[in-house]
């Protein structure tokens, strides 16, 4: 099972890099591959979500936020969807903001709850994974560097005149990415505590998956407000990866728990 | 005889939590009932899963973590060996 997960990690990373840095990148094909394959992990990430969720009894502490993060993959899968049409269906520049913009606005909070829900029960478990400071250290890494490139990152935004919606979501992405990415590493270095282990394949690519997506969420604000135009095949192949392994990570924890 | 027990414990939770967390935790635990290392015995194994089972339940569900506390009972009547 180990060397099954982490070939399917090996083989998702690879295709996505395949697709994104190839001389076909930004052709029609390319496009249409992309964007299913981001589709269908996100679909693939909440079903599992939801398995693992009803594979807990009722008080186990990890069913709650199991069941936050499926319907925020829901919602997130459904943003992903509406992008979808209009990429492979459509033939049409994805407009900004979108449809899927509410449907990737509200899952936001849902994940980044579930994260720190997370983050929460591993502290409390009993298990050594080291002093509270220590624990939450990679989330006092983030806030540091959210606070160093916070000026840099979102001043551009500020000034660049667009309409209100796409001002606000150009400040909302990033500025949520940056919360969810410090659950998201702190329980990459918990997972890194159970090397060897069943649980190091459910950790290790559900906080690699959420923080590709959400480093190139923040990369890709960036680049919308700076000409930042040639990051986009590593843009592209951050979030297809990443929404390629969260999938792996949670069906992980629904086999460890059949 | 304790260091075989202690070996066996970890066979069983190692390919859950990763060989270092299990001795880690092993560590923390048989400390907190304040038995010596080098005199735990199979009758300590139900206070060390009193404190193993928060741990286990917390990444795996109570269903999972009694099975694992089952398989380190177990041990009990096998004397550890």
């Amino acid at each position: 099972m180990t060397r099954l997960i982490y070939g399917l990690m090996i083989l998702v990373i690879a295709t996505a890099g395949v697709l994104c840095f190839g001389p076909w990148y930004h052709t029609q094909a390319t496009l249409v591959l992309t964007s299913l394959f981001k589709l269908l992990g996100l679909v693939i990430a909440s079903i599992t979500s939801f398995i693992t969720f009803s594979r807990l009894e009722s008080g186990d502490p990890q069913r709650r936020p199991w069941m936050i993060m499926a319907v925020g993959l829901l919602l997130y899968a459904g943003g992903q969807s509406i992008l979808t049409i209009y990429q492979v269906f459509l033939h049409v520049r994805i407009p900004f903001p979108s449809v899927g913009d509410p449907l990737f606005v509200i899952s936001y909070p849902l994940i980044i709850t579930a994260l720190f829900w997370f983050c929460l029960i591993s502290i409390r478990s009993g298990l050594p994974l080291g002093k509270p400071l220590i624990f939450w250290s990679p989330a006092l890494a983030v806030l540091v560097a959210f606070a160093a490139s916070c000026y840099p990152l979102l001043a551009p935004v500020v000034a660049s005149g667009d309409p209100g919606a796409e001002v606000a979501l150009n400040i909302f992405y990033p500025v949520a990415s940056f919360v969810a990415l410090a659950p998201c590493l702190v329980m990459l270095r918990t997972g890194l505590k159970f090397r060897g282990g069943r649980l190091l394949l459910v950790w290790l690519p559900i906080s690699l998956g959420f923080t590709a997506v959400l480093v190139s969420d923040i990369l890709f604000a960036y680049m919308t407000t700076v000409d930042m135009g040639w990051i986009e095949p590593a843009v592209d192949f951050l979030y297809a990866s990443g929404y390629a392994l969260i999938p792996i990570g949670a069906l992980s924890q629904a086999i460890l728990l059949r | 005889m304790s260091e075989q027990l202690v070996d066996k414990i970890i066979e069983i939770l190692g390919p859950f939590m990763g060989e270092n967390m299990a001795r880690a935790s092993l560590r923390v635990y048989v400390n907190e009932i304040k038995i010596n290392e080098g005199s735990f015995k199979p009758e300590h194994l139900d206070m060390l899963v009193l404190r193993l089972r928060t741990g286990l339940t917390a990444f795996a569900g109570k269903e999972k973590a009694q099975q694992l506390i089952n398989n380190i009972l177990r041990l009990k009547h096998t004397g550890g060996v």
